[in-house]
């Protein structure tokens, strides 16, 4: 073997070896986590452990939407939220929603979920419980809406229905259809 | 019967609304509310929750319907109104505005009644003013136990 060839071949080695050694001492706790595809497009950039509130024009907190993972799509103007968990505020108390998977849209700030949809309304108020596949909640109206079957849970009875619309402003549960509900005496 | 106060109740409707504010939950369309062998058919029905516990249904129709066994070898107790309250706490049902009840063969009809479902007693009133609906009561003869 030439000189050259033996000199190429060590190089060779050495650079592999730099780049093996390189890639061992990547910081351990940076996962390299793949970016959420959408329609056949990947997403332009991710975050962790993100926070977002929004405050009324009081400046009092009326929202709060924590996600362990999004990945935001900066040509569709939506991010995929991963285990949203929402807290929204309004006079008379707190509602608080969660889901496996959320989709943010940044053109009127609407948030839809999806799987495992649960809403859960706070005391003061009277405790209730209702849960859904899918949801769309539009913070800025303080409104959520679904088209799906409900299934309201509360301490004197349960109800299901198909359709539901949810105000916080005025604490009113409208189901839309098919309503049937039992109410239980307590024991 | 005496045991149907123990039973849950179960209602169906098209649609309705929680208004917490309020403490009501309003059901509308085709709502039919059964307890037991007690049953409300009507247009609306406004049940008023009070300490989670459900004391009071209002139901609204065109007359309202209420309809209940007595007991296992009665016949079915009917009242009617264009408004039905029914109070689970007194147990009472109250018909008002075009009231009419039937129990047995007997019928009273009047501006109001109010039934009291564990005594099975029935008080009849008429409306306020002379030009009022007045109280109106058919009371069928009892056939005499053939010797």
């Amino acid at each position: 073997m030439s000189l050259k060839n033996r000199v190429i071949l060590i190089l060779a080695f050495v650079l592999i070896g730099i780049a093996l050694l390189r890639y061992d001492l990547r910081e351990p706790d940076q996962p390299v986590l793949s970016l959420e595809v959408l329609d056949g497009e990947k997403a332009d950039s991710y975050a962790t452990d993100i926070t977002t509130d929004r405050f009324d024009q009081n400046g009092q907190l009326a929202s709060s939407v924590f996600s362990p993972r999004v990945d935001h799509f900066q040509s569709k103007g939506v991010s995929l939220l991963q285990m949203p968990d929402i807290r929204t505020w309004s006079k008379d108390g707190e509602w608080h929603t969660t889901a496996k998977n959320g989709r943010y849209y940044d053109a009127d700030e609407h948030i839809e979920l999806e799987n495992n949809v649960v809403i859960d309304r706070q005391p003061p108020q009277n405790p209730i419980t209702m849960a859904t596949e899918w949801l769309r909640i539009d913070s800025h109206l303080e409104q959520a809406s679904t088209d799906r079957p409900v299934v309201i849970t509360a301490p004197d009875g349960i109800a299901e229905a198909t359709g539901m619309t949810a105000d916080w402003a005025s604490n009113r549960v409208t189901l839309l259809s098919q309503v049937r509900a039992t109410y239980e005496k307590a024991r | 019967l005496p045991e149907d106060r123990e039973k849950p109740v179960h209602i169906v409707s098209d649609q309705a609304v929680l208004d917490d504010a309020k403490g009501t939950v309003t059901y509308t369309g085709n709502v039919k509310l059964t307890q037991g062998t007690l049953e409300i058919n009507a247009d609306k029905v406004v049940l008023h929750v009070v300490n989670n516990e459900l004391t009071k249904a209002f139901a609204y129709g065109k007359p309202a319907h209420y309809q209940q066994l007595p007991s296992p070898n009665q016949p079915l107790t009917h009242a009617y109104g264009l408004t039905l309250e029914y109070d689970l706490t007194a147990e009472t049902v109250t018909a008002i505005e075009q009231a009419k009840l039937t129990q047995n063969q007997d019928t009273f009809t009047g501006e109001r009644i109010t039934y009291d479902i564990t005594k099975r007693t029935v008080n009849a009133f008429s409306a306020q003013g002379s030009s009022g609906k007045r109280v109106e009561m058919i009371l069928q003869p009892k056939k005499k136990a053939t010797p």
